[in-house]
């Protein structure tokens, strides 16, 4: 009795349900083959080193057993034939090596789907701020070119692995630049810019309104007669008038009294 | 003049609980070029018996993907 490790990628489009059914159809097979399985552990969608079947993602899982040699053959003849396993990799271990199983497979599942939610509500912050978002469509097209490139032919995997670097080093720098950006926004406050681009923005308009007034004030005296506030500025128009006609009647005054002296 | 031994310890040897291992690429990617060709033992200074467990472990880390079998050097 030995004990192995198998270390197998399943495909990435299995979401939570189907990925069960297949990791617990893999267990089943194992244990018919005569095998005993002793740990399981999900690592979870990860970025293949390079591409297989066009597949840029894979789903990693470990599973550890102890059996017979002849059940790690005919266990590898059952993942071979296995459409939804991109890649297997069967070693033998020490017994000292097995794993003690935590969590259990549907728990392991869970954190994994959520792990992968709160990276995909990160991502639409990215499309928010102006700088990273042109970075962001930059590395979205260096991917539509890889998908290209695949599609195209398996000749070319190598300069789309070398673009899927660069996309990747693209998507690095987005991703220090969103957290930076997030960052500052949390120190700052998201509520708290809102309310002083609106504190501003209605200082703005009062500060137009009053010049608006003002210079109706100076245009249409009349009209304004009609509001209260510029009623006072009619009366203070009206008292300037009548104390420009008093100067202007004692500088006629003065003029006819000079002009009878002479 | 006395003699300067500019010898390298091998750092696994050196540290007998740094195992090698093929699931553990984050290691054995300090042991990989760019190019994703295998560093030679007398450059990082690992000792024979642990060169040959790193060559076994990085080939078996690029057959599950986990480490790259070539990169185009025209794309550093």
């Amino acid at each position: 009795m030995n004990y192995y490790e198998t270390l197998y990628i399943v495909h990435p489009s299995l979401e939570a349900g189907r990925l069960k059914d297949i990791i617990l159809g893999v267990e089943e097979s194992l244990k018919k083959m005569g095998g005993a399985p002793l740990a399981l552990e999900l690592w979870g969608k990860r970025k293949l080193a390079y591409f297989i079947d066009k597949q840029k993602y894979g789903t990693y899982v470990l599973v550890q057993y102890n059996g017979e040699g002849k059940c790690t053959g005919e266990f590898a003849v059952e993942l071979e034939h296995n459409p939804n396993i991109l890649a297997y990799l069967t070693t033998c271990i020490e017994k000292e090596n097995v794993m003690e199983q935590t969590e259990d497979l549907d728990a392991q599942i869970a954190g994994k789907s959520r792990e992968a939610e709160r990276r995909e509500s990160r991502s639409p912050v990215t499309t928010v701020s102006d700088s990273p978002e042109a970075s962001v469509k930059k590395s979205d097209s260096a991917e539509a070119a890889i998908d290209e490139t695949t599609s195209a032919g398996d000749g070319e995997q190598t300069d789309a692995e070398t673009e899927t670097k660069e996309s990747d080093t693209a998507e690095d720098k987005n991703e220090g630049e969103t957290a930076e950006v997030e960052e500052v926004r949390a120190d700052e406050g998201p509520v708290e810019e809102a309310e002083k681009e609106s504190d501003t923005a209605e200082d703005k308009n009062e500060g137009e309104t009053a010049e608006a007034e003002e210079v109706k004030a100076d245009e249409e005296p009349v009209e304004e007669a009609e509001n209260k506030s510029d009623e006072g500025k009619s009366a203070d128009d009206e008292s300037s008038t009548e104390e420009d006609t008093k100067s202007k009647q004692e500088n006629a005054d003065k003029t006819a009294a000079v002009s009878e002296e002479e | 003049m006395a003699f300067v031994s500019n010898r390298r310890i091998c750092i696994f040897c050196e540290n007998s609980e740094q195992k090698i291992n093929y699931k553990e690429f984050k290691t054995l990617r300090k042991f990989i070029t760019d190019q994703g060709k295998i560093i030679p033992g007398h450059v990082t200074g690992v000792c024979a018996k642990h060169q040959r467990h790193l060559g076994r472990a990085i080939k078996q880390s690029r057959n599950i993907a986990l480490l790259p079998y070539s990169v185009d050097p025209r794309h550093f």
